[in-house]
């Protein structure tokens, strides 16, 4: 690798990094030949790829490259539309991984690899040199599915709210502001994006709030799919509190096959239309867009159609055996995109790289994914699923156990309260 | 009761989803008891079915975190076994109203596990927890003189009553006052410390938010070691 | 995720409620195909299970304040019986048998080892995110 000068050392890492390194890092690892683990994006994937690199191995030089000087967890989002939690409890710093963990941030967002000279360019100018680079950028949308949609109408009056963040809060806004008897139109996009249960989470959570303060609004979620996770559990709790399947329900679902696919947005007159041409008028109108692999993925050459594929075994690319995807960007089938998947990719690349970097043997990679999600504060459902590796050039082999519509009211009761202990455990795991 | 207990069920869930909030001590606030009040209450606890709040402690899931027979696997839960009726019968009671809120994470799951009670359920779960028994998994402990002092004459001038004279002299409790004995020591510890900085404040008269108020974290562990030696 | 649902009883509710009993659904690969990719690979190494439950029980397991229980120092045969009986559904759980029932007793065993190796102290830090304006997590003590 390149000679790094101590002038180098200090624009990479700052004087407290070199001085306050933990787990046995000190400046004088830095300053040998250790390896530079550099890491694309600091949200769940990248920020758990960082710690847990470091658990391991304690001379590797660890850099995450991300935009924003802070990240604002998913997980908990809907509560902040709902107005029943804030942005602010779902916010994380750096600090901690700067501190205890000897990682250094730039905060900068990454364009470009040289895959020959093994470098990563930055939008600012800056090249970093790597000796492993782990790809974690989260998703982007597609804007376009929607006729009339873009980026900039999400970002004003039609927000998308699927990353945590000013969106969420005008959301909020809008639904605060949603006239009496108003409509609320939620779109849910096709497999896979971010999160499979949330936009009905979000549908639940908003039909409850305006059952208490505009009882004769409405929430209509149009659907470009015909199932979706926990839709057993979901359509109990609508029949039950908001009248699913009768005149006045407060919240309706039509599925795809029922004219659900929505492909355009009228601005001038608040209206989406579906594929089968029928015109629905909201007051509020949420898109949640389709998503594929982040722009950086794209741009690289890591994806191949909207998602990037790699080795079962460590998650190495196809495209370079030292770049690794994890995260919402990855081709994971079966695998969803939730951040639990994410930070355990980080936990099985990060003992890969460690393994190789010790000439051992990474041994046999294993995953699983423990997701939650509520209908109410104290309506809660669970998954638990398993993914067991089947070979390096074949997805890993999936079961899974979720939650059906109990009528044991202690199960929803408490998935309910574990639904928010894990937001908070997991935000430590990764965080602290 | 089969019918009831859903219908009711149904009820406080609905109830529930309008009150309720992600935020801390959001859970329906209740007012502190006056003995009179409790005393009442005492007087109407339903006989107690010991069967049926054994099959209650399983699909109530009670068993998952305080384990079989009301002994705690893990050091977060505390051990129902062997506790008193009356104990017990009130805790359900103020996790049901919210009185007892030491903040979320174990608190809050309690009081979800409530909100579905009956009062027959907590009678049939607190006639069961009282008829087990919980066997000290820690080591026989030589009492130090400063927590045999505490335990037996407590300390007049920092006006802390004796452990003993209100928890037994074998810490085996006394009506609403719980068993201490072979009680979890991380519960015991975490309970302590939330009785001194006043977030759990559901006995009545709010005695110990009192004797805990200048116990140093020393007695406080010292105290826990010693109750979790003994059996119940 | 792949829509082989099955219906599979796992709790017994009729003394409660005389209803049918509960309901989960279940899919993916059979309980048969789950023991033939463990005898096909090597077994995953005790850290890469361990790590698999940080998400709920804190970094090493051992997170001390939220009411998912610490695993970190936990006694090996004590975390062997009550994750075998979870895999068993011996008793109704909130998560745990379906987060159990793909382990083999090598796999449980590997785990109990980790985790009773691990520290039992709390690894967050009061301070761990402190630049953010704290809120009520910070609240809940051991």
């Amino acid at each position: 690798m390149n000679k790094i000068t101590r002038r180098d050392l200090i624009k990479l890492f700052g004087t407290t990094a070199l001085s306050t390194g933990l787990m046995g890092a000190s400046s004088l690892a830095f300053a040998s030949k250790s390896a530079h683990i550099v890491i694309v994006g600091g949200g769940v994937g990248g920020a758990a790829s960082a710690k847990y690199m470091r658990l391991l191995n304690p001379d590797v030089r660890i850099t995450i490259v991300e935009p924003e000087p802070k990240y604002i967890f998913c997980p908990g989002s809907n509560e902040v539309v709902a107005d029943f939690d804030t942005l602010e409890s779902l916010t994380v710093d750096f600090n901690t991984l700067k501190s205890r963990y000897a990682v250094n941030i730039i905060q900068d967002r990454a364009t470009e690899i040289d895959y020959a000279a093994k470098k990563l360019k930055l939008a600012k100018g800056d090249v970093l040199s790597y000796d492993k680079l782990i790809v974690s950028p989260g998703p982007d949308f597609k804007y376009d599915a929607v006729e009339g949609f873009s980026k900039q109408l999400a970002e004003g009056n039609f927000p998308a709210a699927w990353h945590a963040g000013p969106q969420t809060l005008v959301l909020r806004d809008q639904i605060n502001a949603l006239p009496q008897g108003g409509t609320v139109l939620i779109t849910s996009p096709v497999d896979p994006y971010r999160c499979p249960p949330a936009p009905y989470e979000r549908a639940s959570f908003i039909a409850n709030k305006l059952k208490t303060v505009n009882p004769t609004a409405k929430v209509i979620i149009l659907d470009s799919k015909d199932d979706f996770i926990f839709h057993d559990v979901y359509l109990d709790y609508w029949e039950k509190m908001h009248g699913l399947g009768t005149p006045d329900a407060r919240i309706e679902w039509i599925s795809k096959k029922s004219g659900g696919h929505v492909t355009k947005l009228d601005t001038k007159n608040r209206t989406l239309t579906t594929a089968n041409g029928q015109v629905h008028k909201g007051d509020v109108i949420n898109i949640i867009p389709p998503e594929m692999a982040g722009s950086f993925v794209r741009m690289n050459g890591l994806s191949e159609g909207d998602w990037a594929p790699f080795n079962s075994k460590d998650f190495s690319t196809k495209r370079d055996k030292d770049v690794y995807i994890i995260g919402d960007s990855a081709a994971a089938d079966p695998m969803p995109k939730t951040g639990y998947i994410a930070s355990n990719q980080a936990k099985v690349v990060t003992k890969a790289i460690h393994a190789e970097l010790t000439g051992k043997d990474i041994g046999t990679p294993f995953i699983t994914n423990n997701c939650v999600a509520l209908a109410a504060d104290d309506w809660g459902m669970t998954v638990a699923e398993t993914f067991r590796y089947a070979g390096n050039n074949k997805p890993f082999e999936e079961s899974y156990i979720m939650s059906d519509p109990t009528k044991n009211p202690f199960y929803r009761h408490i998935r309910a309260e574990v639904a928010k202990n894990w937001q908070r455990t997991f935000r430590k795991d990764i965080y602290s | 009761m089969k019918k009831t207990l859903l219908i009711s069920a149904l009820a406080l869930t609905t109830g529930f989803t309008q009150l309720a909030s992600a935020n801390e001590h959001a859970a329906p606030q209740a007012q502190a008891w006056t003995l009179q009040q409790w005393h009442q209450t005492q007087n109407n606890i339903p006989n107690g079915n010991i069967s049926k709040g054994a099959e209650l402690h399983k699909q109530a899931l009670c068993m998952t975190c305080h384990g079989e027979n009301g002994v705690a696997p893990s050091r977060n839960a505390p051990s129902l076994a062997g506790n008193n009726i009356d104990y017990t019968f009130k805790t359900l009671k103020d996790y049901q109203s919210g009185l007892r809120n030491e903040g979320h994470g174990k608190s809050a799951v309690m009081i979800a596990a409530a909100q579905s009670l009956t009062q027959q359920d907590m009678a049939d779960l607190a006639y069961f927890y009282a008829e087990q028994t919980l066997q000290s998994k820690a080591p026989a402990q030589a009492l130090s003189s400063s927590t045999e002092r505490l335990v037996r004459k407590g300390d007049v001038k920092r006006m802390i009553t004796p452990c003993a004279s209100c928890h037994g002299v074998h810490g085996e409790g006394n009506e609403i006052t719980p068993a201490l004995a072979g009680q979890t020591a991380h519960y015991f510890i975490r309970t302590m410390k939330a009785y001194k900085i006043k977030h759990r404040t559901n006995d009545i008269n709010q005695g110990m938010g009192q004797f805990t108020h200048d116990l140093t974290d020393e007695e406080i562990h010292a105290l826990a070691d010693y109750y979790a030696s003994l059996s119940k | 995720m792949k829509k082989l649902l099955l219906l599979s009883a796992v709790t017994g509710l009729t003394c409660m409620l005389q209803a049918p009993a509960s309901f989960a659904l279940t899919g993916g690969i059979s309980a048969e195909e789950n023991a033939k990719l463990r005898a096909e690979y090597p077994m995953p190494s005790a850290e890469m299970l361990g790590d698999n439950c940080s998400a709920c029980h804190g970094t090493n397991g051992a997170e001390f304040n939220e009411a998912m229980p610490p695993l970190a120092g936990m006694d090996k045969n004590n975390f062997i019986k009550l994750m075998k009986e979870y895999r068993e559904n011996k008793f109704p759980s909130i998560v745990m048998h379906d987060v159990a029932h793909v382990f083999s007793d090598e796999e449980i065993e590997a785990m109990g080892d980790f985790f009773a190796k691990q520290k039992p102290e709390q690894w967050t830090r009061p301070d761990w995110n402190k630049s953010i304006k704290q809120h009520a997590e910070e609240h809940s003590h051991e």
